[in-house]
């Protein structure tokens, strides 16, 4: 991931943002916005509020562009930011979910998210079933071991910046990760097949 | 992500009790064989032990399809609009004044979540007021006094009812002794 690769010049970018340079906040948005929203939707199922998510996340990096301090990696503290708002938002919208599965409706996005490479129907009917047992299987894991999971794979984060985001150990790292991905694979084990 | 070099302890031979399932800690090799952060060398070493070993080799499947399945979930793009709107926010609330941008930094807790809150403090903060000693209505609790009745004290309370009950029956007889006469 891009903006894992260069971090001092993340922390660079944001110390010239403090010194009132609103270019180099550009630049930030536009390295991190992408990651941010897709970290976001993984999170929340919902391309809308992982947007309206991603807009705090940008706007609290920007209001604290006076107090910052460079003490951890620019990206650590970024989806510092972006997991806890996402823990927050599941935590207070749980029962609505509950609600929006028990009535078996689609997941937004499910259906969007097909390539058009001209397959058949029945082609994109499996890829759509498939899809939505993916995201079911990664919504129905705790919250945090959700995001550790988000984090290590898409997001490519090593366990310290993981352990440093949801505030525990490295070694409580490697066990949320390693419950998750064992859930997830008996959840998926007929993928395997 | 990992960097270690004896995860792979144990995996030069497919003895059960050397399998990374069997042996306690050892499970988060797949961990890092899934991330791909196992060097080629305990990578294969790990591959070839599972090719031996029902159990690992099921459990590599499996996070082999996970990987992959994970892989195909890509979102949507981020909206064409995401930028301006985002501007449009830090413009708004760099008119907003500062009392109230510095409650937006502080805690940005939904109103609905905080207008109870304020609502119970209020309360609170007017029941202390109007307990307050500075307050109007305010009336200072007087001493509350207790008696104490003591045993004695109520045996002699007793003896003067029945002297004076005594003493109101004599009267009653003389007058109707007078009378008579």
């Amino acid at each position: 991931m891009a903006s894992v690769a260069m971090p001092e010049w993340d922390a660079e970018l944001m110390l010239r943002v403090r010194e009132g340079d609103e270019a180099s906040f550009s630049l930030l948005l536009e390295r991190h916005r992408r990651p941010v929203v897709h970290f976001l939707f993984r999170m929340v199922q919902n391309q809308a509020v992982a947007e309206e998510l991603a807009q705090e996340v940008f706007l609290r990096v920007y209001r604290s562009r006076e107090t910052y301090e460079p003490t951890a990696k620019f990206t650590t503290w970024l989806f510092r930011i972006a997991t806890h708002l996402a823990l927050n938002w599941i935590r207070d919208n749980r029962n609505e979910r509950l609600q929006t599965s028990l009535d078996g409706e689609v997941l937004e996005g499910a259906v969007r998210q097909v390539s058009d490479n001209a397959p058949s129907i029945e082609q994109h009917l499996l890829r759509d079933a498939r899809l939505a047992e993916i995201r079911s299987a990664i919504e129905a894991l705790p919250a945090k071991q959700r995001a550790a999971v988000l984090m290590h794979k898409y997001e490519e984060l090593d366990y310290a910046q993981i352990a440093q985001i949801l505030e525990c150990s490295e070694s409580a790292v490697k066990s949320l990760l390693f419950r998750a991905y064992e859930t997830l694979r008996l959840k998926l084990a007929r993928f395997a097949r | 992500m990992h960097t270690g070099n004896s995860v792979t302890n144990g995996l030069h031979s497919p003895d059960p009790a050397q399998c990374p399932l069997q042996a306690g800690g050892e499970a988060v090799i797949f961990l890092h064989w899934m991330e791909g952060s196992l060097n080629p060398e305990e990578s294969a070493l790990l591959e070839r032990h599972a090719a031996a070993c029902p159990s690992c080799h099921s459990v590599l499947q499996g996070h082999q399809a996970v990987r992959s399945a994970l892989d195909d979930w890509q979102p949507e793009e981020v909206s064409p609009d995401f930028t301006r709107k985002l501007y449009a926010a830090i413009a708004q609330e760099r008119r907003l004044p500062w009392w109230k941008r510095a409650l937006a930094w502080a805690a940005p807790v939904p109103a609905r979540a905080a207008l109870p809150l304020a609502a119970s403090c209020l309360l609170l903060l007017g029941a202390i007021l109007f307990q307050s000693p500075f307050s109007p209505g305010f009336k200072a609790k007087q001493p509350v006094i207790v008696e104490r009745v003591d045993v004695e004290q109520a045996d002699r309370s007793l003896d003067d009812l029945n002297l004076l009950r005594e003493l109101h029956e004599e009267l009653k007889l003389e007058g109707a002794t007078a009378g008579n006469l």
